[in-house]
Parts: structure tokens; C-alpha cells; sequence
């Protein structure tokens, strides 16, 4: 007769409980100290006490911080309490000799975990609510969130614990496993994004959707889990004036909690699927799942070789990089060492034997093969990584964006238009095409009177609905090569004195978003202008003077002028007067669609703001008489 | 009724059992021996279903041990290593063990408080290995279970507890039709309360009997010549022969009656039958499988 599936088994929650109980009571003295008992404290006090309002964020607060950092920790705790018998084949043998399936012991073992910490969750936020009763501050919703702040991230880092124990063998790896993968892929993601960087010219980050929540922690932090109030206000009181919060106190991250917990509930899942594959004589292993073992074993290389790899690099050879350029072959070389280093060290540990030379051979050499193959691939550019512009055909628009060090002369601006665009990749082609000098150049000795450094960056959108960036940086340009064909000063040069792009420039960083005469009933509110006084090298103040409408409106209209008739136009060498700060905004009507976007329509009439930084040079003489008509004298002397 | 056919368990490639057979009767004590590494404690592992077969069956009264509480609620285990929470106590293991055995029986329990001369309340681990021994068994009594599978189960007794340990199993066989299968190296130990015997070696079962049926097809014969032995004809299946002075001692496997006819054919000046151990079945059966006793001069 076979007997009917169980989940639960009542003698191994019970007696789990029992067992762990200085655990249990560790944990909840702490929570006991960290929220009710000072918050009895804090409230408890004579003088200066908070608002009502405050308490209750304050509270929140701690929940909502203090919540998701004690799962983490206590997480692995109770996973490591609750599994810790398949660390040990006396245990293991033990317990699954008894009368009781895999699902039965898992389920019941895995719920007393987190019974217990949830059971303390509830003591705690009913006895946090008892406080803030006592003092007028008791809030249902509150105390809702209180619990949910601390039980959604319990869920998910428990369970992820769980998963841990199951997948290893010995108690000691699984909190080096569950502390490594909390941070792994973003680890990971910087060491790749690092070395992509150094050997892989022109390289970008690309605009994908971020790894970072594979990296719990490291997500919850980022997205800065704590109470705020839903409203904000300004407040003045004559002394003191700011932005505070209002409105009901909320969990900013919430979402991301329900989320997590949602995952803990399917790793939780995955964790019985793993325990029910897993087999008793596994225990004492470092990776119990046989499957896992050779994902562990090059995972290790893979990771020690980008992370050692890249340190033994720096530390032993980075001092010899003089150019900016770094040594493809050296760092390969000092990965394939730590990757070698890696491998037989995860050997040693899953063979739990030094004598590991002759049986891991083959997995040696396949991490140096595909270590070669790597850079074979990247010295080839066999991706075409590094060499591809697209044509321009196949472009719908491009953003370019330089700035020239010594002469702070820039180029923001997006290329729409089939001979911009042509201008674009032009610049493109020629800083590709001058690879070899640009990586050769010696920075340290770089002459501001003969060459400048730069950077360049280009976001492409294609008309097949690709995006793709590329940035480099430094760019050295060079003084003579300003009418040299085909090299990138003359190239960035042709782009720099296009009439359009001379008048975005000139517009300044913040109006090149958009062309200005394309925009829907432009209307001017004023604007700003500054001149900073120097004597000696020595900042002596600033003059500043108020735009009316009017005045913004003639400065604009000046500006235009001064583009039409090339007095924008000018070397990329040519100092910039930066004493000078004219500022003109303007609102216009947004007819842009953002449905289906988050980002936010600007005013509540539909027109959005812009602001026009200007770039004025000597050679802007309408620009420069409009000044002088509204007063403001700018001497360039 | 216990059924392992065919049994296969590798561990990293390494084959610990090779398609092992065992058939243990119902109500029989089986003694199961074999050298060390044979596979002995894997095959008790796999029939308590800790350990998940990677070929053939293991069956209790027809049903499959592996994930079957309800075949497993019927067997205790005392395994080489028995296993007790660090912090407990007797009182707390026999609450624990009652939360799987639903026939538990508190009152055997409490009757057997007399033969187990222990402290309840003393945590197990303070215990000395024997004592931790009778703790076992104390609990497994109280199970009622229709299997008892043990795996050295005296080893650490003194012999007043063993003659009481083996005492106790002999009357729940009795009493209960109980079935118990026994590893042990102490085979003279096993002579006395087996009545099956199965030998493995390598992984496989190199012999399966009952005892007193391994006992009749092996004789031990001490022959006497006048002048010079005669060579045996070769189908007498001699296993092992040796001499002290004129005293020939020849071990053979067949019937009795029959090997006697034989050998008295040579007219020997002395000829007569000693009782075999199961330590020299073990031995002489070993031997023909290559794990002969080795003389060593050092």
C-alpha cells in the first residue's frame, strides 16, 4: 500500500521550533530592541517629541530599512538551522530513514524557518502598534505596512537561503554562497563592463534593462527601500525654508518587496525540486547537485579570472600603462593564471583532494582555450564590435556628444537629416579609422597649444528600431589636422561648423535637446545674465542682471541672427569666454505623446520648459549688441 | 517478506553494489556478512530508503521502500551511526520517533525501562557509545516494527546487554513475526541467532542459504593416513586443506554421507565429520572468490 503524499509533517515543525529556540529568541530580542522598545523610548520622553505623523514614518521607517537587512542576515540563519541535517550524513541518514517523504520533511522544515521568523514579526509590530496607541499615534495601515516591511523580504531571503543549504553539502559554504550570489551578477556585470571598457575600443554601456535585481541586496538598496510620506510641500518659516514630506506614510520599494517575495516563493519551489533530485550520500560535498558541480567549477575560473585575472593585472602591470592603452595579451595572460587558479582550486574543493593536477587537466586547458579564443576574438574584432558604423540610410537619428578639453567647445546634438547624419558617422569612421594613433598616444606629454583631448560619444537609433552607443574617450585632436580630410579633427571640425549644429551649440547643452524653431508656440518668460569679475586669478564676484521676456525674446532672435549669418562658426581650438552666463527660458507647448511613457509631461497646461545656456563668442556681434542694448557689456578682451 | 533484485548503487562511478540479490523470509533473522567494502551498510541504507537505487528493487512485502511511508513506518533502523539531536534526551527522541511510528508503544516503552538501565532525562551525547547503543534499541523496541534492519548492532555492548539485546529480538521474532536482517562481523554471534546467512562480496551476493542448509553442503573433515596421503579424486570440490603432523583437515563442499563414502574408500586410519563455524563458511567462501586469508611473514 503506498501511502498518500503528505506536505507536512507535524512532529519535525514542532520539534525544529524547539530546537532552535535560542535563535528564535535572539532574533526577536533583537527586533524587541530595534522597534518597540526604543520607539518606548524615543516617544516616551518629556521634550521633543515628534508629531503623530513622524512617529509613525519614523517607525515605518525602521520597518521598512530594518526589515529587509535583518532578512538578509537572519535569512541564511534559519535556513542554515533548518537544513543544517544535510550537512552532516549522520543527520542526513537519520532523517531520511524516518517514515516521511523528501517533499514532507522539506515543507515542514522550510515552514518552521519561517514561522519562526514571522511569528516574532508579529509579536513585535503588534507590540510597536501598542506604543504608538499610547501615544496617539496608532495607524491600521501602518501596521500593515510595518509587517509587510518585514515579512515580503523574510519570504524571499529565507527561501533564497533555503535554496543555498539544498545545493551544498557543507554548512560552512552555504552563507559563502548565499553572501556571493546576493552580489554576483552585479560583481560580475562591473568586472565584464571593466574589461569590455579597457580592450574593446569604442566601447559603451549599452542601454539594456539593468541586472542589478538579480543582485537582491544590492537592488534593495539601490532602489532605496524606506517610508516616505505620499505628498510633498514647501514650507517657509521665515528662517528656515524647504521641501517635507506629507500625506500618508508609505514603503518606497514595495513593490519590489512583493516582487522579491513572489521570487521566494518560486525559489522555495526550486529548493524542493533540488532537494527531492538530491541524494543522501551528497551531504558533505561543497555542491550536493551533480549537475551544478561543473557550473560551479567553471564558474569559479570564469569569475576568478575576470576578478583576480584583472587585479593581478593592475597590480603588477599597471604601471607600465603610461598611454591609456591597456595590454590585450598581458591581461589575458594574468586571467588565464587566475582562471587556471580558480579552476583546480573549485577541483580541490569539490574533489576534497590537493591531487588535482591529473584529473583537471582537460578543464584547465579548456579555460585557457576559451580565454585565447577571447582575445583572438577581440584583437580580430570578430564581432565587428569595434568597426561597425552603420550606413546612413539605416539610420533615423544619431546624438553626438564631444566636448573639447582645453576649450571647453562642445557638440551636443541630434542628427536627424541625411547630410547631419552623413557628418556624424563621418567623425565616426575617422576616429575608428585612427585606432592605432589614438591608443598610442602618450597623454601625460599632450601640448594644449598643438592638440586637445576629448571625448566622443554617439547613440544611434536605426530605422529597423536598434539602438546601439558608442563612446570614446580620450579622442586627441589635433591642432594642424583642423583641414586635414578623413581625420577626426577635421571630421568633428566639418560636424562643429555645420549652420545648425552651430546653432544648438550656441543654444547650449540644455536648448540642443531639441531644435527651437521646431517647437510649438515658443514663448519666452525671462532669463538671466552674469558676468564674473577676476582679478589676478581671483574670483572677485559676480554682476548680475534679470531678463525680462522681451529681452530674452531679442537675445534669441540675436542668436538666430548671428547662426544665419556664420558668426557661430569658428575653430574647435578656439578659447570659449566662460565669465559670461546668459541664461533665456521659455516654455512651449508639448505635443509630444507619453502615453505608455513614465516620463512626466511637464506643467499641468501642457507646455514643457526649456532653458538656452549661450555660447557666445567674439565673432556673435548681433548677439553682442543685443547685450549691449539691454545694458550688459560683455568685454572679451 | 524483503525482495532486493538486481540492486545497482554507484557512488561517483564506483560500483558499491553490482546487482546484489536478497531474499529475507518472513520471521527470519538474516545475517548478512562480507568483507569490509562489500556493500553491506549501502544495501541496509537502500532498503531503509535513504539511499535512492540507481538499478533494481527494493521491496517489503511487495511494495517499493524508496518515498513509501507507509512500507517505511513498518521497519526501525539502528544503523552503525544512529543519529539523536545533540540537545535531547531519551524522553525527547522516543516523543520524536512516536511522530512516526504511529504504532509507537509507550507501555512497551516504559516496560522496557527495566532492562535499559538509563537515565531518561540525561542528554544522549553525554552517553557512552554503549549506552548509546541500548538508547537505540530501546527506541527501535518501541517502534513495534515488523522489520528490523541493524547494521553492528551490538558492537559496543558488554555481553550481559547483548545476551539481553539479542534476548529481546528473539521474542519479538517469536511473539511478533518480526524480520530482522543483521550485518555483523561477529560471526560467531550471528551463528547463534540466524537462520538465514547471505555473504556479500563486491556488491554481489556470493551465497544465499539458510544456515542450517550452508552448514549441510560444507563439511570439514579430519582424516588420518597410514604412510603417505593419497590424492583426492578432483570432483570432490575441495575448498581449503591443511596438515598438522599426520592430522589432514580438508574442507569440501557437498553432503556429508556422501563425502564420508568417499574418503572412506582410502581406508584412512582415522576419519571424522567437525562441526563447521560460519566463520569458516565465510572464510573457505571468500577464498574461492579471491579473498583468501593471506599468510604473512613480515
Amino acid at each position: 500500500m503506498r501511502s498518500r503524499t503528505s506536505f507536512f509533517n507535524r512532529t519535525v515543525f514542532w520539534n525544529d521550533l524547539r530546537r532552535w529556540w535560542p535563535l528564535t529568541a535572539g532574533y526577536a530580542l533583537l527586533w524587541l530592541l530595534i522597534l518597540p522598545l526604543t520607539r518606548l523610548t524615543e516617544y516616551g520622553r518629556s521634550y521633543g517629541v515628534p508629531s503623530a505623523w513622524n512617529m509613525k514614518l519614523d517607525t515605518l521607517g525602521i520597518a521598512a530599512v530594518g526589515g529587509y537587512w535583518s532578512a538578509f542576515c537572519a535569512g541564511i540563519l534559519f535556513a542554515m538551522a533548518a537544513f543544517s541535517y544535510l550537512t552532516s550524513p549522520r543527520a542526513t541518514n537519520g532523517a531520511h530513514a524516518l517514515s516521511a517523504r523528501r517533499e514532507t520533511l522539506f515543507v515542514s522544515h522550510w515552514l518552521a524557518g519561517l514561522c519562526a521568523q514571522l511569528a516574532v514579526q508579529v509579536v513585535v509590530v503588534l507590540l510597536t502598534a501598542l506604543v504608538l496607541a499610547s501615544r496617539g499615534a496608532f495607524d491600521p495601515r501602518v501596521t500593515g505596512l510595518m509587517l509587510l516591511g518585514l515579512a515580503l523580504p523574510t519570504v524571499f531571503f529565507y527561501s533564497f537561503g533555503v535554496l543555498c543549504m539544498v545545493f551544498t553539502g557543507q554548512i560552512l559554504a552555504a552563507p559563502v554562497f548565499y553572501g556571493v550570489l546576493n552580489v554576483l551578477v552585479v560583481g560580475v556585470e562591473l568586472l565584464v563592463k571593466t574589461f569590455a571598457g579597457n580592450f574593446l575600443y569604442g566601447w559603451a554601456e549599452p542601454q539594456a534593462a539593468s541586472l542589478t535585481p538579480l543582485s537582491p541586496i544590492v537592488q534593495l538598496v539601490s532602489v532605496n527601500v524606506r517610508a516616505v510620506g505620499t505628498g510633498n510641500e514647501y514650507y517657509d518659516t521665515g528662517t528656515v525654508s524647504g521641501v517635507r514630506m506629507t500625506g500618508e506614510p508609505v514603503i518606497q520599494g514595495l513593490g519590489w518587496l512583493w516582487a522579491y517575495a513572489a521570487v521566494g516563493v518560486v525559489l522555495a519551489a526550486l529548493a524542493l525540486l533540488v532537494y527531492r533530485r538530491r541524494h543522501s550520500e551528497a551531504t558533505g560535498s561543497i555542491v550536493a547537485i551533480g549537475w551544478a558541480r561543473p557550473i560551479f567549477q567553471y564558474g569559479v575560473a570564469f569569475c576568478a579570472a575576470l576578478a583576480l585575472g584583472q587585479l593581478i593585472y593592475y597590480i603588477f602591470f599597471g604601471q607600465y600603462r603610461a598611454n591609456g592603452s591597456f595590454s590585450l595579451a598581458g591581461s589575458l595572460a594574468c586571467m588565464a593564471f587566475a582562471g587556471l587558479i580558480g579552476f583546480f582550486a573549485a577541483e580541490m574543493l569539490l574533489k576534497k583532494s590537493f591531487r588535482v593536477w591529473r584529473s583537471g587537466w582537460k578543464g584547465a586547458l579548456a579555460v585557457t582555450a576559451a580565454l585565447v579564443a577571447l582575445g583572438v576574438v577581440l584583437s580580430l574584432d570578430l564581432t565587428g564590435y569595434e568597426s561597425y558604423v552603420p550606413d546612413v540610410d539605416a539610420v533615423e537619428s544619431v546624438q553626438i556628444d564631444c566636448n573639447v578639453y582645453h576649450t571647453n567647445a562642445s557638440v551636443y546634438y541630434t542628427a536627424t537629416d541625411a547630410d547631419a547624419i552623413r557628418l556624424v558617422t563621418a567623425v565616426h569612421r575617422a576616429v575608428i579609422a585612427d585606432k592605432a594613433r589614438q591608443q598610442g598616444v602618450e597623454r601625460y606629454g599632450e601640448n594644449d597649444a598643438l592638440t586637445s583631448g576629448s571625448f566622443f560619444t554617439v547613440n544611434y537609433r536605426l530605422k529597423n528600431g536598434d539602438t546601439f552607443r558608442r563612446r570614446y574617450s580620450p579622442v586627441t585632436l589635433y591642432r594642424d589636422e583642423e583641414n586635414a580630410p578623413g581625420t577626426p579633427t577635421a571630421a568633428l571640425s566639418a560636424l562643429y561648423n555645420d549652420p545648425d549644429v552651430a546653432l544648438m551649440r550656441t543654444l547650449g547643452r540644455w536648448g540642443a535637446k531639441e531644435d527651437p524653431r521646431t517647437l510649438t508656440d515658443l514663448r519666452f518668460t525671462g532669463g538671466y545674465c552674469g558676468i564674473s569679475r577676476w582679478k589676478d586669478s581671483y574670483y572677485q564676484g559676480e554682476t548680475q542682471n534679470d531678463l525680462s521676456p522681451t529681452e530674452a525674446k531679442q537675445l534669441y532672435d540675436a542668436v538666430l541672427r548671428d547662426a544665419a549669418a556664420g558668426h557661430a562658426f569658428g575653430s574647435l581650438f578656439e578659447a570659449r569666454e566662460d565669465s559670461l552666463t546668459v541664461e533665456l527660458y521659455a516654455t512651449y507647448l508639448d505635443t509630444r505623446d507619453y502615453s505608455g511613457s513614465t516620463e512626466p509631461v511637464w506643467g499641468e497646461d501642457g507646455r514643457a520648459q526649456a532653458v538656452y545656456d549661450l555660447v557666445i563668442t567674439p565673432r556673435m556681434t548681433e548677439t553682442l549688441a543685443a547685450l549691449r542694448a539691454i545694458g550688459v557689456d560683455a568685454d572679451f578682451g | 517478506m524483503i525482495e532486493v533484485k538486481q540492486l545497482v548503487k554507484t557512488f561517483d562511478g564506483f560500483p558499491a553494489l553490482a546487482g546484489a540479490d536478497v531474499t529475507v523470509p518472513k520471521g527470519a533473522i538474516y545475517g548478512l556478512v562480507g568483507p569490509n567494502g562489500a556493500g553491506k551498510t549501502t544495501l541496509l541504507r537502500c532498503l531503509t530508503g535513504v539511499y535512492r537505487p540507481d538499478g533494481g528493487s527494493v521491496a517489503i512485502d511487495g511494495e517499493g521502500v524508496w518515498e513509501n511511508p507507509a512500507v517505511k513506518t513498518r521497519v526501525a533502523s539502528i544503523p552503525d551511526d544512529w543519529y539523536y539531536f545533540s540537545q535531547s534526551n531519551l524522553a525527547d527522541m522516543a516523543r520524536y520517533y512516536q511522530g512516526f511510528y504511529p504504532q509507537f508503544d509507550t507501555a512497551r516503552y516504559e516496560r522496557l525501562k527495566a532492562v535499559f538501565a538509563l537515565d531518561e532525562k540525561q542528554p544522549i551525547r553525554r552517553m557512552s557509545k554503549g549506552m548509546q547503543k541500548q538508547a537505540a534499541f530501546w527506541l527501535a523496541m518501541s517502534c513495534m516494527p515488523d522489520y528490523l534492519i541493524l547494521d553492528e548492532p551490538v558492537d559496543g555492548l558488554d555481553p550481559v546487554m547483548r545476551r539481553q539485546v539479542w534476548g529481546l529480538i528473539m521474542q519479538d521474532v517469536a511473539e511478533r513475526g518480526t524480520t530482522v536482517l543483521v550485518s555483523s562481523h561477529n560471526l560467531r554471534e550471528l551463528e547463534d541467532v540466524c537462520d538465514h546467512v547471505g555473504i556479500l562480496n563486491k556488491g554481489t551476493v556470493l551465497l544465499e542459504r539458510s544456515l542450517s542448509e550452508l552448514q549441510d553442503n560444507t563439511v570439514k573433515m579430519q582424516i588420518v593416513f597410514d604412510g603417505e596421503p593419497p590424492a583426492l579424486p578432483e570432483e570432490l570440490r575441495v575448498l581449503h586443506r591443511s596438515a598438522v603432523g599426520r592430522v589432514h583437515t580438508v574442507i569440501l563442499r557437498g553432503k556429508q554421507a556422501e563425502i564420508e563414502a568417499r574418503l572412506a574408500a582410502f581406508r584412512p586410519v582415522y576419519l571424522e565429520a567437525v562441526p563447521l563455524t560460519l566463520e569458516e563458511i565465510f572464510i573457505y567462501e571468500l577464498g574461492g572468490a579471491d579473498y583468501a586469508v593471506k599468510d604473512i611473514i613480515l
